[in-house]
């Protein structure tokens, strides 16, 4: 079962992988950052989600869900959980 | 074929409609260098088993609609195959010629699906690929119906004209993530396709085409393979037409 923290981690350790050398390692990702503050540019933006598709096993952003109304670590963190939920749920309904 | 095969491992294409015409003949060409290919279309044919057989553990086929099915899973079963997409063409589309003022509401709506959304759909689904690695190429099929008016072929012009403006702009917005994009603009050449143009249509391209004939599918395919290699690297978000100069 993925919990929010769980999602937390993999949200920000596929950050830490994008960012490569413009990270610092002793830094957090900050989750209340907006994404430009963090380091992201769209096209990275746009790569975090291409590999949260992997990791997470959905992409949120197939349907009416847009990518820029996401803002900040956080939003994007809610965005996974709702959806992660709402697959586990059904998995448990069939 | 050194110009396909150039400074790389083998690598994996994604050719959309190559049972037949020019689709397959690019796909004989990646496969002859080297490549794996994966192809989908609606339904088989004699000329594409026959590839098959000649290649069974490079070349594979699913059936398949560019209008209706989920782009995402027929990149993700080619990835299965073969390994993540490196090249797509965007090839599989469908001619229907009619007046405008009388086609069907809904044929206009299948001819953008099939020639537009569909091949917009299936970019993004290997561009998402290819951005991961960051690298790849895209080659989208139009016709010199997007360059010039041609009367009863609206609806295909206004699909083919599309994806030349989704290739300018992915080139800008891939570029980045090393990934070209390209349109190749092909004028007449002898498929399935052109077999429903009549003998008087025929004889006016033939007369207005400075080089006095229609194309063969193999001078459109050598272009095709040629923007796919590292040959053309530096080459994104052109349309590249080879007409014989009907459009000059
Ligand atoms: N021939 C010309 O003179 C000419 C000129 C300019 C541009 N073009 C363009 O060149 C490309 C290839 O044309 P061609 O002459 O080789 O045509 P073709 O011989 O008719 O081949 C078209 C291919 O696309 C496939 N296809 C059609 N609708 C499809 C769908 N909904 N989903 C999946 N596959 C589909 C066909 O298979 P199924 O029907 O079984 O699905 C076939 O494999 C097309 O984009 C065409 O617009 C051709």
């Amino acid at each position: 079962m993925l919990n929010d923290a769980h999602i937390t981690d993999i949200v920000t350790s596929a950050i830490i992988d994008l960012l490569g050398d413009l990270h610092d390692e002793h830094d957090d990702i900050p989750l209340d950052a907006t994404f430009a503050e963090v380091g992201l540019n769209s096209l990275m933006l746009a790569r975090l989600v291409i590999a949260l598709e992997t990791e997470v096993g959905v992409d949120p952003f197939t349907g009416d869900r847009s990518i820029v109304d996401v803002h900040t670590v956080r939003e994007l963190v809610a965005v996974y959980a709702e959806v992660a939920g709402d697959e586990q749920s059904a998995a448990l309904a069939r | 074929m050194s110009a396909v095969t150039t400074g790389a491992a083998p690598r994996v294409a994604l050719v959309s409609g190559a049972s037949r015409g020019l689709g397959l003949a690019v796909a004989e060409r990646l496969l002859a260098a080297g490549w794996s290919v994966g192809t989908f279309s609606r339904s088989s044919t004699d000329e594409l088993d026959k590839v098959l057989e000649n290649w069974p553990d490079t070349f594979s086929w699913t059936p398949g609609d560019v209008a209706k099915d989920d782009m995402r899973q027929h990149v993700r079963t080619l990835q299965e195959r073969f390994g993540p997409v490196d090249a797509l063409v965007n090839n599989a589309g469908v001619l229907h010629q009619e007046l405008f003022l009388t086609m069907p509401e809904q044929r206009i709506d299948e001819l953008l699906a099939v020639n537009l959304a569909g091949p917009a759909r299936l970019a993004q689904a290997c561009a998402r690929q290819m951005s991961v690695r960051g690298r790849g190429v895209i080659l989208n099929v139009s016709s010199i119906n997007s360059l010039r008016g041609f009367r009863g072929v609206a609806a295909y012009a206004a699909a083919k004209a599309g994806l030349d403006g989704l290739t300018r702009s992915l080139a800008r917005e891939l570029g980045p993530a090393g990934i070209r994009v390209n349109s190749l603009v092909p004028g007449y050449f002898e498929t399935a396709m052109t077999s429903q143009v009549t003998d008087e249509n025929r004889v006016r391209i033939t007369r207005r085409t400075p080089l006095g004939r229609l194309g063969t599918t193999d001078e459109i395919a050598r272009v095709a393979t040629f923007l796919l290699s590292d040959e053309a690297a530096f080459i994104t978000g052109q349309t590249i037409t080879v007409d014989g100069g009907l459009t000059c």
